[in-house]
């Protein structure tokens, strides 16, 4: 069965089209939420609340693919996520102006595998990896950011430096821990 | 979302996209889709509504109720036979020999009795309210004159006046005058200073009293002279 079927089916509230996506999507949407949030258990809580809050509203979206369809679930997750690190009052971010802007080495990150830059990311710090997310993965700019987490333009972008330049040497330690298993 | 660095997606975005298993333990999905089914139907909700919305619907018509029946608040006026009493009254201090100038003899005594307890301004000024009617002058079988209310006719018998009070405004004054005499404002009674007798205006005529000298010499009560 098509996405596009499911999703009318599990607008007229069928159960099956419900579970079919959920098992399609939910995997997905658990990394999203791993990537926010470092524990297990905390992650699969919001995937199960973002999901139940697409549900509710899935008369609202109309299909336009399945990239569509991520991007939706995708959002829902990350403010689910957002929300419950607000709620935790989990990270404090405190500015540092003047920070540096480090570029991160493309090359080096396209050749590690999905897997291998997702615990790196899971690696770094709350205030780091939540800017190095939402700037770098999310797309969005330092002034949402800085809206959205209730912070300055400033601090998300020393933020975002430290985060990459904090994933630097995690590649390069990589990097090298490759080489010696190469010997 | 904005794409201003959205354009520049490498590889490693699209493969962290579509990543699928962490290689940690991973979660059960029968568990986590029984959990999201159950609250997803959950009919405990379902029966919370309406109970919400009936509850808030109660007090609604509880407070509609409470503002309608202070609106319609009746106020029952009912004219008592006043010429009786206020005959009775000049009789009283007549052989009392109390002074006729603190008798209210043109002043009908109408009670305005309220249905419901004087709770606002209104009420309080509608209670014991006075209005005003033309006396007439007549010789008793004593010789002595008396003065006679001429709202005999107007007032023997009960009458109930129901009036609706509006919640916030200010109640009318009616004067109920069915002779269609004119009616005398309270300011057109001015007592003149005069050091022998009492005298004031009524209707336009001087009305003198010898009530100072009626205690000396025991003469005539009352003298009234017209202009």
């Amino acid at each position: 069965m098509e996405t596009s079927e499911l999703i009318k089916e599990a607008k007229q509230g069928s159960v099956a089209a419900q579970k079919y996506l959920f098992d399609n999507w939910c995997e997905r949407m658990m990394v999203v939420c791993r990537r926010y949030v470092k524990s297990a258990e905390d992650a699969e809580e919001l995937m199960l609340d973002g999901f139940f809050k697409f549900f509710k509203n899935i008369y609202s979206f109309t299909y336009r693919g399945d990239a569509a369809l991520y991007n939706w679930l995708k959002k829902i997750m990350v403010n689910e996520c957002l929300m419950f690190l607000r709620k935790k009052n989990v990270f404090t971010i405190v500015g540092e102006p003047g920070a540096e802007d480090i570029s991160l080495q493309e090359e080096a990150l396209n050749n590690l595998s999905a897997n291998e830059i997702f615990k790196m990311i899971v690696q770094l710090p709350v205030g780091y990896r939540t800017v190095f997310n939402l700037y770098e993965i999310e797309g969005m700019t330092h002034k949402e950011i800085s809206s959205l987490l209730n912070i300055s333009e400033g601090t998300s972008k020393s933020q975002l430096s430290k985060a990459k330049a904090l994933l630097q040497k995690m590649i390069l330690k990589n990097i090298d821990y490759g080489r010696q298993q190469l010997r | 979302m904005a794409d201003s660095n959205y354009d520049n997606q490498f590889d490693w975005r699209l493969n962290l996209a579509n990543l699928h298993d962490t290689g940690e333990a991973s979660f059960n999905k029968e568990l986590a889709w029984n959990k999201l089914h159950g609250r997803l139907h959950d009919k405990k909700q379902n029966k919370k509504f309406p109970w919400y919305w009936l509850a808030a619907a109660s007090v609604a018509i509880l407070i509609i109720l409470f503002l309608s029946t202070n609106k319609n608040e009746k106020i029952l006026v009912q004219h008592q036979p006043a010429s009786n009493k206020l005959k009775q009254l000049t009789d009283v201090q007549q052989s009392a020999k109390l002074p006729p100038s603190k008798l209210p003899v043109d002043v009908a005594l109408v009670n305005v009795v309220s249905s419901a307890p004087a709770k606002s301004y209104y009420n309080a000024n509608l209670n014991n309210k006075k209005i005003l009617a033309s006396p007439s002058i007549k010789s008793n079988d004593f010789g002595k004159q008396e003065i006679i209310n001429n709202t005999t006719s107007l007032v023997d018998s009960t009458i109930s006046i129901t009036a609706n009070l509006p919640l916030k405004k200010m109640l009318k004054v009616v004067h109920v005058n069915e002779l269609g005499d004119p009616i005398i404002k309270p300011f057109q009674y001015k007592k003149y200073d005069d050091n022998t007798s009492s005298a004031f205006r009524f209707m336009n005529q001087r009305v003198f009293d010898n009530s100072s000298v009626s205690a000396k010499t025991d003469h005539k009560i009352f003298t009234i002279k017209t202009n």
